[in-house]
């Protein structure tokens, strides 16, 4: 990158939106963040031009920490072409006139809803997570200040019953997103609604992961080659989703699928839900059961929103 | 001679706030010594006290002044001074009380009921159950009445099942109180081959029996409580 | 020799020490300067009537409130006599979990609603480690059964307990640590009368099995007389009568517990 990049943006605005003195404020958060693995730290939350729910803790943590050199990739579900994602990155690029991407490996910033990309990520890189509920242990205990001390005080047996109501009632674990994990053998934190397929990804990763929670006022952090375990029993270990299919498009049989239904008479197929991992690979000439069919291909090359 | 239970100076009075503080008087410089092996009948009519000084001796009442020693694991126990968790013990391992009536406890069935004391000294579960059952087998409590709580026995019936209760452990110290009263001819002969069988055991025996019978064949000497009254009272 | 040292070991060291034990809402006094000590596996009733401070008391004794003066001493497993209220709130709060156990008298205070009935008894089992699924729901089998509950209802929820049920899972999920010492608050309160007798039969059995020690707080004279080795007669916050329970019930000397005694109805 070069120092004197010719970088416009829409001048209206401060440079990525928001001001100076709470950009420091998200920084100092995430800084203490990143200083205690896993611990949410309250921060002053700031009014988005987006309602919440669409990403706004994201949004003010990518704020924060993108500078005008810097290239940005948004993915919502892992796709690069959704209306969030793509309504996220014009907002980047109106108001701090930053470069874009859809290729992972280009990315400096990657601004998640709900996944962690396909490819290895790389030192230097920071994945920004959009977090509804910060809180793992919410559902089962309301009061905030019984969480805080059971976080304070690492008392985490509440959680393990999340499970075993799971496994009683399932026969399985049947928490398939938010699956929680313990950060550092410390702190119990829910990983945003990301599939449990993506939890080992969260483990000895050499970028930032960075959690935003815009409603919760939340900001936590996973420092990069940190430890991260998803709970489980010891007669019934943390397991990942598999599939018996592969990708309709590209062949992979490793990745995170989705099911797309592909007409009203029952055609189904199973795809990369990551579409930057899935374009990749059929560039390079990988190629799947449906991938010479047009309309598997019409999914496939679908444009972005205008 | 072995004294069991050495009682001085006692006595005993009732204040009734409830009744605009009536004292009501009940002995006073009390002294009796009962021996291991000697059963003493408290005489007198009725209101006399014999019930309160028997109570007192298992420390059911307290006493307004005076001492209740009573021989307990090598040592001396005064049961108008101990903690409460001594006088349990004193109760659990060295004196035996069979009461009028039985206090029935929901669910609990009879052979449960009689088998208790002796399973809380740690005698085997199985053990405490066969003494159990001989017990009511020797009381003629039916057998089919067992495994039933006693709530909804007869009152003899019921005074059995209390009198078994009594002579499943081998008390040092066995408190009777009119363990007789409402039982036939046959049943009131089991209870004085019972208390003679103790005796002969070396048991120190305080009791109230009103059945003049059941008094000559069991009673060492009688106890006037009367000649304790306040004189003045 | 050997007499002198049966009677040292028959001196049996104490669980709970409270002395001067006072709690005051600023100008009103909740409790007042009590003093008792409690040794293992031994049942103290405590009685009065609305407002006399026994709740206030049972709250200051289980930590759950702090006191104004006085200290509150137990047995620590490791560390011995230590005053409560100089342990660190973790420290407390473990020993809440696993030493102690508090039943309320409300299920609903001590009880997970919308957790199954088996997650409610293993919750304290996985509090203090336990990670084996299939260790930790025998466990709540046993103890259902223990508290007579239909161990089909394992994955039930407490909502679709009746009271009765839901008391007797409450006192499961306290006993499943094995704690040396339970907390009760009018353990049978607003249960049908039949349904008390059987919780109190239960009670009893339980705690003389297992030797467990309990305080347990109640306007009901018949629950300390079938529950408590010991009773202690509350009155505007302070004790006004001690005692072996049936010393206290048949022969009361203070006119307050006479009045407490002579005024049950006799059925």
């Amino acid at each position: 990158m070069s120092a004197v990049s010719a970088v416009q943006w829409d001048e209206a605005y401060n440079f990525a939106y928001l001001d100076e003195q709470t950009k420091r404020m998200i920084r100092r958060t995430i800084l203490k963040a990143i200083a205690i693995p896993g611990y949410q730290v309250p921060f002053g939350g700031r009014e988005m031009p987006l309602a919440y729910g669409w990403g706004t803790g994201g949004v003010q943590v990518t704020a924060s920490v993108i500078g005008p050199d810097d290239t940005l990739k948004v993915i919502d579900q892992g796709a690069d072409d959704t209306t969030n994602a793509v309504s996220i990155r014009r907002f980047f690029e109106r108001v701090a006139g930053v470069e874009t991407t859809e290729t992972t490996e280009d990315a400096d910033i990657i601004q998640t809803r709900h996944r962690i990309p396909e490819f290895p990520l790389r030192e230097g890189q920071v994945l920004v997570y959009q977090v509804p509920q910060p809180e793992p242990l919410r559902k089962l205990e309301p009061r905030e200040t019984e969480t805080r001390k059971m976080h304070g005080y690492a008392e985490y047996g509440l959680m393990s019953v999340r499970l075993y109501e799971d496994i009683a009632r399932y026969g399985h674990i049947a928490t398939t997103y938010s699956y929680p994990v313990m950060v550092n053998g410390r702190y119990l934190m829910s990983p945003s609604p990301i599939p449990k397929f993506d939890n080992p990804k969260m483990e000895n990763n050499p970028a930032i992961q960075l959690f935003g929670a815009g409603r919760e006022k939340r900001i936590y952090a996973i420092p990069p080659y940190t430890q991260v375990k998803s709970l489980d029993f010891d007669d019934h270990p943390f397991k990942v989703q598999t599939w018996k299919e592969c990708c309709a498009l590209c062949g992979a049989k490793s990745s995170y699928l989705d099911e797309v239904i592909l007409d009203d008479r029952g055609g189904r197929m199973f795809v990369c839900s990551d579409t930057n991992f899935c374009e990749d690979r059929r560039a390079k000439g990988h190629t799947g059961p449906l991938g010479a069919d047009p309309a598997a291909l019409a999914f496939a090359h679908k444009e972005p929103a205008q | 001679m072995t004294i069991m239970i050495s009682v001085a100076e006692l006595s005993k009075n009732f204040v009734l706030h409830t009744q605009g503080g009536t004292v009501i008087p009940v002995f006073e410089n009390l002294s009796l010594d009962v021996n291991a092996g000697e059963c003493v009948c408290l005489h007198g009519p009725s209101g006399s006290g014999k019930s309160s000084l028997l109570r007192s001796l298992y420390a059911n009442y307290k006493p307004t002044s005076g001492s209740i020693s009573v021989a307990h694991e090598g040592g001396w126990v005064d049961l108008t001074k101990a903690e409460p968790y001594k006088i349990v013990e004193v109760r659990r391992q060295t004196v035996g009380y069979v009461s009028q009536f039985l206090r029935v406890i929901p669910r609990v069935p009879a052979l449960e009921v009689v088998a208790e004391p002796a399973k809380l000294v740690g005698l085997p579960a199985q053990a405490a159950e066969e003494k159990a059952k001989s017990l009511l087998s020797r009381l003629n409590i039916p057998e089919r009445l067992w495994s039933i709580a006693p709530a909804t026995f007869s009152g003899g019936e019921q005074q059995r099942v209390n009198i078994a209760r009594g002579f499943v452990r081998d008390y040092p110290v066995l408190l009777l109180d009119e363990p007789t009263a409402s039982l036939d001819a046959a049943n009131r002969q089991v209870v004085i081959e019972l208390i003679l069988e103790a005796k002969a055991r070396g048991t120190a025996i305080v009791g109230i029996f009103h059945d003049a019978e059941v008094r000559e064949a069991v009673a060492d000497r009688l106890f006037e409580v009367m000649a304790f009254q306040r004189s003045a009272a | 020799m050997s007499a002198v040292m049966q009677m040292e070991k028959a001196e049996r060291r104490p669980l709970l020490r409270v002395s001067h034990l006072t709690k005051s809402y600023g100008e009103v006094t909740g409790c007042r300067d009590i003093n008792f000590t409690l040794y293992p596996g031994e049942v103290i009733g405590i009685v009065g009537e609305s407002g006399s401070g026994k709740s206030t008391l049972l709250n200051v004794l289980s930590a759950q409130m702090q006191p104004t003066s006085g200290t509150v001493e137990y047995d620590l497993k490791h560390r011995g006599m230590s005053d409560i209220f100089t342990l660190s709130e973790p420290e407390r709060r473990k020993l809440m979990r696993t030493d102690w156990g508090i039943v309320h008298q409300n299920p609903r205070d001590g009880l997970r609603m919308e957790v199954s009935a088996g997650g409610n008894v293993g919750e304290r089992l996985m509090a203090i480690g336990a990670r084996h699924y299939g260790d930790i729901r025998a466990a709540g089998l046993d103890w259902l059964a223990k508290v007579e509950l239909d161990t089909t209802r394992i994955d039930d929820r407490p909502k679709t307990f009746s009271g009765g049920m839901q008391q007797r899972l409450q006192i499961a999920r306290n006993l499943v640590t094995n704690p040396r010492l339970v907390f009760m608050d009018e353990p049978t309160g607003g249960l049908d009368v039949s349904v008390q007798a059987r919780l109190l039969d239960l009670l009893r059995g339980l705690v003389r099995e297992l030797g467990i020690a309990a305080i347990i707080v109640t306007h009901d004279l018949a629950v300390v007389r079938l529950l408590a080795d010991r009773l202690m007669v509350m009155r505007r916050g302070e004790v006004v009568e001690a005692g072996l329970t049936d010393q206290v019930l048949d022969d009361p000397h203070h006119p307050y517990t006479q009045l407490l005694v002579s005024s049950v109805l006799q059925v």
